[in-house]
């Protein structure tokens, strides 16, 4: 994480340039086409050098660039505001898939997914819901804190955790559709009990502290 | 839904599951990831709930950094358009560079970054 100062042309240049490459991989996946995508990433470098006196030292570089891009987006294609969450459409990966499944899914080697796994996740990504994909690009792509993304998206730590988690429980359940459709896993038996929510366990050893 | 089977020692595997994504993103408090760290230990079946999470996103993250996406066309593109806006601030005043929509475009930037989810 770099936290540079950019008040000069040159400072701004050499610091902030470096981050092209990430914003363009997630503008791609926000604007759909390599122009869109690059007409985005442009305006969003301009926008960043005229206002860069407003960038503070000491914070993350890439994360408010991020926020630039996001807000030019949003205003440019989404005039009439964010696209409304789906309700009822919680996934099957709402359940616990069973341990012999998710081992088949993995490569134990390279300890990521299976490589015909690995293969449809940009897609599966494209297909979650704007929401959901913009918070789950910079937590794993990106790697940004919870605490700066809640500052790039305006909103509340809580709802970038609920946000990531029912983002990845739909690229879960997109990849288990996926490892079924290919033969790579068998159909599960029974869904098993849905575990418990973490609100609901900290409460809970809050109340075994008894500091509540 | 209407199974009521739970794989290991029930009661500690769904307390610990909640857990076990936030842990991978690094973000526990210490006691809570000491819980999980405990617990996958002597409990196979959430030990490969935490290397699917953790495979998923190793490979979410290659997948995505993978396709290279920025052509030396662009990166070209981009120096002359960021130079071009450094020219237009280095010129003396703004009457005498005539180009319309820049300035209220800069001012309208710092309202459009509060905006709610």
């Amino acid at each position: 994480v770099t936290h540079p100062s950019v008040s000069d042309f040159k400072d701004f240049e050499r610091e902030a340039l470096v981050h092209v490459e990430a914003l363009m991989n997630f503008a791609r996946r926000l604007a759909r086409s390599q122009a869109e995508a690059e007409d985005l990433v442009q305006d969003t470098f301009v926008k960043a050098l005229r206002a860069r006196g407003q960038y503070q030292a000491g914070t993350n570089l890439k994360a408010w660039l991020i926020r630039i891009l996001r807000n030019t987006f949003i205003n440019r294609y989404h005039r009439g505001g964010l696209e409304r969450v789906m309700t009822g459409a919680d996934p099957v990966a709402d359940n616990w898939i069973s341990t012999a499944t998710l081992r088949a899914m993995r490569d134990a080697e390279s300890l990521a997914l299976k490589p015909e796994l690995h293969r449809h996740l940009a897609q599966a990504v494209d297909e979650l819901p704007e929401e959901f994909r913009v918070v789950v690009l910079l937590a794993d792509v990106e790697e940004l804190a919870y605490r700066e993304i809640a500052d790039t998206l305006g909103c509340p730590i809580g709802t970038v955790m609920s946000r990531l988690h029912r983002g990845r429980k739909l690229l879960k359940t997109k990849l288990l559709q996926h490892a079924r459709d290919t033969g790579l896993v068998e159909p599960e038996a029974m869904p098993l009990e849905e575990p418990i929510a973490l609100d609901a366990y900290r409460d809970r050893q809050r109340q075994k502290l008894g500091d509540v | 839904m209407q199974s009521r089977r739970v794989q290991g020692p029930e009661t500690q595997c769904r307390q610990v599951a909640p857990l076990l994504e936030t842990f991978v993103d690094g973000e526990l408090a210490l006691a809570e990831t000491r819980a999980v760290e405990g617990h996958v230990e002597q409990c196979d079946s959430c030990a490969e709930q935490l290397r699917f999470a953790q495979a998923m996103k190793l490979s979410l993250r290659q997948a995505v950094k993978a396709e290279d996406a920025t052509s030396d066309a662009f990166r070209e593109r981009l120096t002359r358009a960021l130079r071009a806006e450094e020219a237009r601030e280095a010129a003396p005043s703004v009457e005498a560079v005539p180009r319309s929509g820049w300035r209220p475009v800069a001012q309208s930037l710092v309202p459009h970054w509060c905006f709610g989810s």
